[in-house]
């Protein structure tokens, strides 16, 4: 994914580059409006975040015109402000979504996906590994003849192996990936969504592998 | 020491009393001197009534042979006797010689004359008489006879009609004590009525409703009103400032707090120790909490704001709620809760009230619902529709469900035992609180069954 970032604070929008490049995913940084525009004209982005309160100007009137030219790239803005009528504000005008700060990565990720599959619509990409194949935006997996629904947190989870099968995740990543810092999180909670994982992918071609002392993976069964 | 007095009254009660105080001594007053007037009317019937009869006795002396004689006017004395069957009693004496009569009936000791008789009450056998005394010089062979007569008479019949006469006053002057209690009344009302509708107006706006008074009051009460609104005016732009100030502050404090957060996450997944680990954490935590309270503030601030100043509109009550539902669906798939919404209403159903407050009020309610709701379980968001109100309840598992204190519930700062680990400020539901006070709306939050518990708010159509 490719992802700008116009904001002015040095150190937020470093933090949140350091993050998503962390995920994978390409990421620029503009730290006013200018500087953006310029971006948007000669790069296609996946999505932006944009910050409302810029040296140069308000990041809502930069999400007008860009909507003014029926671009229709996902915008998520990041605002200082919860007001209701702010948040009223943006979506009239055209933002996807809104995250009001400070907001924590997994939230920022979870709604850069919600935005990217509502876009996406009925295009969006399966991710697929070995026998099965995993359905973002119904949250079913699909095997042989079956189809199974995951709750969200499973999803996310199978996501993440799907995302980069065979890798190791440490407990403590995956918790980091899943879970919000201000949930409450028990010990053995990746335990249990990886063990009802490994139950709904009985009868696949895949498994979740336990690697003693180290974390998970995603492996194709011998 | 301060001395205690006696405030409970109201001024409409105390003039009510102090306007039937002076009706009654009004009536009283009327009452004894009609009938004094009354009894000396009678009095002076009974005086004319015994000059004639002295005059008739006067009319038949006579003197015989260088005597004094005299025919008792008996017809006269029987009209008076007649009269109420009282008694006459009469004496007559020459020249200090008892003539006839009764020879013991008392001698007053004054006498006028034909024309001006001496009146006076005494009692004689038992009765209570009016009596007529004068002399008279009669004179017989050129020699003067002075004459002195006396004539009484019970009173009976005139008692009898001071007593009638008196019933017929009382009943008189207690109709007239009764109107004039009316009229207090009247007047109590009429002279209370502008302080009512400048207490009404006071008293039925909202808690935060810091508009001025506008309701004309009569001259006595202005000092007052304006006081009043000097007051509110003080009041409203201190409340101002601390609003600007509040908000201003929540949004410099966001910006440098998403760049502590954002650095401590970061932090935290690269993070390899349980102890640095452990330690980022509880930074994050803080940082969040700061921010809820934070935010809480501001929209506090806000809705202080808004219920002094409401801006009432037309909006589908149903799409709002449905729009408010959908945004916080990823919220609760973050925390692996189902919202449900479901909805019997119409979208075309309208009210008009303050949207913010309204939305306020809903979203701090389905916000502690997804705070607080078991994991994995389901949040249930309902909208009817009554006689009377629309209903909206959201119902969620808690983890364990606490005893919920309405009076503490919507107290501000004020966090159930049980919630002491979840980041919150105890200001939430005292924010839905303040918002549906200011919309005339409703709200209620009680365990149902198990550990459920439910929201319902009742918003007036």
């Amino acid at each position: 994914m490719k992802v700008l970032i116009v904001e002015d604070s040095q150190e937020l929008a470093k933090s949140l580059r350091l993050f998503l490049e962390l995920e994978n995913n390409r990421v620029e940084t503009a730290s006013d409006l200018v500087t953006a525009s310029h971006y948007i004209s000669v790069t296609h982005f996946d999505i932006i975040l944009l910050d409302i309160m810029l040296p140069d100007g308000d990041g809502r009137n930069f999400l007008r015109s860009v909507r003014s030219k029926n671009n229709n790239i996902p915008v998520i803005v990041m605002t200082a402000r919860s007001e209701i009528s702010d948040r009223v504000d943006l979506l009239d005008i055209g933002a996807d979504d809104y995250i009001v700060k400070p907001f924590e990565f997994v939230e920022l990720e979870a709604r850069c996906r919600a935005v990217l599959r509502r876009h996406s619509g009925q295009n969006q990409q399966a991710l697929s590994y070995g026998n099965i194949i995993v359905y973002p935006l119904s949250a079913i997996i699909e095997f042989g003849e079956k189809k199974i629904s995951l709750r969200n947190r499973e999803l996310r989870l199978l996501e993440i192996f799907c995302n980069s099968p065979e890798i190791l995740f440490s407990k403590e990543q995956l918790t980091d990936r899943l879970f919000l810092i201000s949930d409450e999180v028990t010990e053995n909670a990746i335990e249990v969504y990886v063990g009802r994982l490994r139950k709904k992918l009985f009868g696949s071609s895949v498994t979740i592998e336990t690697v003693r002392g180290i974390g998970y993976r995603l492996i194709k069964n011998d | 020491m301060t001395k205690k007095t006696n405030l409970n009254l109201s001024i409409k009660n105390r003039l009510l009393i102090q306007l039937g105080f002076v009706a009654f001594a009004i009536s009283l007053c009327v009452f004894l001197i009609t009938r004094i007037v009354v009894s000396q009317a009678i009095t002076a019937t009974q005086d004319g009534l015994l000059t004639a009869s002295i005059q008739s006795v006067i009319d038949k002396i006579y003197v015989v042979e260088n005597t004094v004689s005299v025919d008792l006017p008996y017809d006269t004395f029987s009209l008076l006797g007649a009269v109420g069957e009282d008694r006459i009693f009469y004496r007559i004496d020459e020249s200090g010689q008892f003539l006839t009569g009764y020879s013991d009936f008392p001698m007053p000791n004054k006498f006028g004359n034909i024309q001006e008789p001496e009146f006076s009450n005494l009692k004689y056998m038992g009765e209570t008489l009016r009596m007529a005394a004068i002399e008279n010089i009669v004179f017989a062979m050129d020699k003067p006879h002075e004459l002195r007569i006396i004539i009484a008479q019970s009173q009976n019949f005139q008692k009898s009609i001071a007593s009638r006469i008196s019933s017929n006053l009382i009943l008189i002057t207690f109709f007239f004590f009764m109107i004039a209690i009316l009229f207090a009344f009247l007047t109590a009302n009429l002279t209370i009525k502008p302080i009512d509708l400048f207490a009404k107006d006071v008293k039925m706006r909202g808690p935060n409703n810091l508009r001025k008074v506008s309701v004309d009051v009569p001259t006595e009460l202005r000092p007052l009103a304006q006081s009043l609104n000097e007051f509110i005016s003080r009041f409203r732009s201190t409340l101002r400032q601390t609003e600007t100030f509040i908000a201003e502050a929540a949004h410099h404090i966001r910006t440098p707090l998403s760049v502590v957060k954002s650095e401590s996450e970061l932090a935290l997944r690269k993070s390899k120790t349980p102890e640095n680990r452990e330690r980022l954490r509880t930074i994050i935590k803080s940082v969040d909490q700061t921010n809820r309270s934070a935010s809480q503030l501001l929209d506090h601030a806000m809705v202080l704001y808004r219920a002094e100043r409401p801006e009432p509109e037309e909006f589908s009550i149903q799409h709002a709620i449905s729009e408010i539902v959908t945004q916080f669906k990823l919220a609760a798939d973050l925390r692996d809760l189902d919202l449900i919404f479901s909805t019997e209403v119409s979208a075309k159903e309208t009210v008009h009230l303050d949207r913010t407050l309204f939305e306020t009020s809903v979203r701090n309610l389905l916000d502690n619902a997804l705070k607080y709701a078991l994991a994995e379980t389901l949040i249930i968001v309902e909208f009817s529709q009554t006689k009377k109100n629309f209903r909206l309840t959201i119902k969620n598992e808690y983890l364990s469900a606490p005893f919920l204190d309405q009076k503490q519930l919507f107290k501000k700062f004020k966090r159930g035992d049980q919630t002491k680990e979840i980041i919150g400020s105890g200001l939430g539901l005292s924010i839905v609180m303040e918002a549906v006070s200011a919309i005339g709306a409703s709200i209620d939050i009680r365990k149902i069954k198990g550990d459920i518990v439910c929201a319902t708010l009742l918003v007036p159509y």
